[in-house]
């Protein structure tokens, strides 16, 4: 777990000169395929680690929903998910990221400041669907073999493999 | 084939969204505001023929007004750092040289002697700044 999180972590920093462009969502998707319900802790403990960082604002309240929000649609739609399913999860995500994250603002400053801080913060929310959208598709093949790869070699995954569930294959080969 | 119309219909969502989103954007996003502050600006020549620009800026002082002026509209200036602020030295092509006539651009506000160079002369919403060619 703590391996995944420093991952997740260190792909947030590597990314972080490029706005809007992140593999947070990714990772979690994966792990969330792989790790299930324990996803959740990877997503509080980021959330904690940023905070750490960077010291508490506004936007570590959005974290606390936003990401746990990913973990339950994935957990939800994962079974009947393929690759295709996942992107289109990815890029849909970017695009309501700002609106999610809005919902401080509608008890900060009334639904006038909700509606002005997601409507000025679209733009960024296009690129962030999109480039959702195109990492997903790079490369969720990759990482999920990465993930069935470790599972076969270590076989110490908490949770039952997703192609031990009536789905059919390894995720890894799920395709559009 | 099943997947290519999966595709196709995910595909189509996507650009559906993202042509929403922007629409949404355009239509209710943040324009570009005009200036806050309006202003006249007056300048006198050597005939006493006045010539006034109007309109709207942000500008903190009229040297900055002044050079959003010279950028954009019929307007030029030039000028130079003195011990007391800016000293204007000619406006429009026209020169003013204290040494040879005694003249100087002088500047006023509101129609009083202004008491502050173009350059720490502030700009206020509503104020009438004149150059005037004087000797």
């Amino acid at each position: 777990m703590g391996m995944l999180l420093g991952v997740l972590e260190a792909a947030k920093r590597a990314l972080d000169l490029v706005p809007n462009v992140e593999l947070v969502t990714l990772l979690l998707v994966i792990y969330t395929i792989y790790f299930g319900k324990r996803t959740y802790i990877i997503a509080f403990a980021f959330t904690a680690l940023e905070i750490f960082f960077w010291g508490p604002h506004v936007w570590v309240i959005m974290y606390l929903y936003v990401w746990p929000l990913l973990v339950t649609i994935v957990l939800l739609i994962r079974r009947r998910a393929d690759h295709w399913h996942y992107c289109l999860l990815s890029a849909g995500y970017g695009f309501c990221f700002g609106a999610l994250c809005s919902v401080p603002y509608l008890f900060i400053g009334g639904p006038r400041m909700l509606l002005s801080w997601w409507i000025a913060g679209i733009p960024y929310d296009l690129i962030h669907g999109i480039s959702n959208f195109l990492l997903c598709l790079v490369l969720f093949r990759p990482l999920s073999n990465a993930c069935a790869y470790m599972q076969r070699v270590t076989g110490t995954w908490p949770e039952p493999r997703p192609d031990e569930h009536a789905s059919g294959s390894d995720p890894s080969e799920h395709g559009a | 084939m099943k997947n290519t119309k999966k595709i196709w219909i995910g595909l189509i969502g996507i650009i559906a969204a993202a042509a929403v989103l922007f629409g949404v954007y355009k239509a209710f996003g943040p324009k570009a505001e005009q200036g806050s502050k309006a202003y006249t600006l007056e300048v006198s020549d050597d005939t006493g023929e006045v010539k006034s620009y109007t309109g709207r800026t942000d500008a903190e002082y009229l040297s900055d007004l002044m050079n959003e002026l010279a950028a954009g509209e019929d307007f030029s200036y030039e000028g130079t750092g003195g011990d007391y602020g800016m000293f204007i030295i000619s406006v429009n092509g026209l020169t003013a040289d204290y040494e040879k006539d005694g003249a100087y651009w002088a500047i006023y506000v509101n129609g009083e002697y202004g008491n502050y160079g173009a350059d720490a002369q502030p700009v206020s919403d509503g104020d009438t700044y004149r150059l005037s060619y004087e000797k």
